[in-house]
């Protein structure tokens, strides 16, 4: 347990860093005391063995900045997760550092002299102390600079990953779409119905073809759309309820109860649709064992509801339909599309989207 | 001549049931069945009809398990758009 809870926050710092940097840490702190001591104590120190003095003095600094600037970067991006709040993450490390730093510096300075003092060691001072002060944020805000620079990378792989997976979803759904929404089952079956329809009632096989065609200029239209008025979709699904009635009549009762006011929210096109489909297609519609097909908004929810009543086949393609509608949701909400099964009842609540 | 009709579908009832109807005018149509359910237990509590209509997609399943649930003694037609 508490394994995998340690390995989870490690998990999560790479992902607030970016990679794993414990060999950048471990390379970055001798590089960093050796550039910092080319560059502003070179000339105040007069033999190569003062020169790596200084520069292994300057090491426990450097990896003091290090650790605590990494850990306010690691704090402050948890803080502000998203892109927009850049600007706000690096203006705060930026007064930190300015405030911070030397205060900490001197500090160390403080505790290694105390140190030395111990174990009687001289320590070695870089003539300027009172300069200290710019090596130290140079240090930090170079530390800062390649974090960011990382990270800025990371992020940028990571969102184009990202859009390139749900551009792979939406190809995939469209095709999953295209083999379960036009379902050759569903226009093989209004085809047979249509056609006993025409020799009794010519007047009724008019109407009939034309919300056929309805339905087909919807799914072709519609398709590719990602999110589409409940408006439009309820209006399409009138016209796909209306060839199923013809199919099974009284057998197949349908009420559509949704406030003029939830209209204008959104849904995903055709995930109504394959919810009727997978109530008709799962259930006994029989004079006996008429099936009802309920659809009304609660709690911010789009729910369709019908009773259960299995038919014995076994079917293929079950659930397929419905992960579809899943997998969909989940790259416009956080809030999941909810599935219940009862001795009764079969019930999905979809998300209500606002647009 | 009795005839039983076990067919599913509205349309398809009405098509079947006047074409009949138009061939055989004495014909009576005993019932109108939709499921395997339902036929299977008016086909145990009626006496055998004359001949008997069945459409193979059911309501609630394929027709042929009602030959497993009930011994049926008329002749059979099958009416079907089924392609298997």
């Amino acid at each position: 347990m508490e394994l995998t809870a340690q390995r989870d926050l490690s998990f999560d710092r790479w992902r607030y860093i970016g990679f794993n940097d414990t060999w950048f840490i471990i390379m970055g702190i001798p590089l960093i005391s050796l550039f910092l001591s080319l560059l502003f104590f070179s000339e105040s120190t007069d033999s190569w063995q003062m020169f790596a003095r200084q520069v292994i003095g300057g090491m426990p600094f450097t990896a003091m900045y290090w650790i605590c600037v990494r850990y306010c970067m690691l704090y402050l991006r948890q803080k502000y997760d998203s892109i927009e709040h850049t600007m706000r993450r690096l203006v705060t490390i930026a007064l930190i550092i300015l405030t911070v730093s030397p205060f900490l510096g001197g500090c160390l300075n403080l505790l290694l002299d105390f140190l030395a003092e111990l174990v009687n060691y001289e320590r070695i001072y870089s003539g300027r102390q009172e300069n200290k002060v710019l090596p130290t944020y140079f240090a930090c805000f170079f530390m800062v600079a390649i974090y960011e620079a990382i990270y800025f990378y990371y992020q940028l792989k990571q969102s184009i990953t990202e859009r390139e997976q749900a551009k792979q979803e939406q190809i995939k759904s469209e095709l999953a779409g295209l083999r379960n929404q036009v379902n050759p089952h569903f226009l093989f079956n209004s085809m047979n119905t249509l056609m006993n329809i025409v020799l009794e009632d010519q007047q009724l096989a008019v109407h009939f073809l034309r919300k056929l065609s309805k339905v087909y200029r919807y799914v072709l239209e519609n398709r590719e759309e990602q999110i589409i008025p409940l408006r439009k979709e309820l209006d399409f699904i009138h016209s796909y309820v209306f060839l199923q009635k013809e199919r099974f009549k009284g057998n197949l009762e349908v009420v559509i109860s949704v406030d003029d006011s939830q209209l204008e929210h959104h849904i995903i096109p055709l995930s109504l649709q394959i919810l009727f489909e997978n109530a008709i297609k799962h259930n006994v519609i029989s004079r006996k064992k008429p099936l009802k097909i309920e659809v009304f908004v609660e709690n911010g929810k789009l729910v369709v509801r019908n009773n259960l009543q299995r038919k014995e086949q076994i079917m293929d393609s079950t659930k397929v339909g419905l992960q579809n509608i899943k997998t969909r949701y989940q790259f416009f909400t956080e809030e999941s599309v909810c599935v219940e099964e009862s001795n009764q009842f079969f019930t999905v609540a979809i998300p209500l989207l606002v647009h | 001549m009795d005839i039983l009709i076990i067919e599913d579908e509205y349309h398809a009832q009405k098509v079947l049931s006047n074409l009949i109807k138009k061939i055989v005018p004495e014909v009576e149509i005993l019932e109108m069945l939709d499921s395997v359910e339902d036929s299977v237990d008016w086909l145990e509590n009626h006496p055998s009809p004359d001949l008997v209509f069945m459409d193979i997609q059911l309501a609630d399943g394929l027709s042929f398990s009602i030959f497993k649930k009930v011994e049926v003694n008329s002749p059979v037609i099958f009416t079907t758009a089924f392609d298997q």
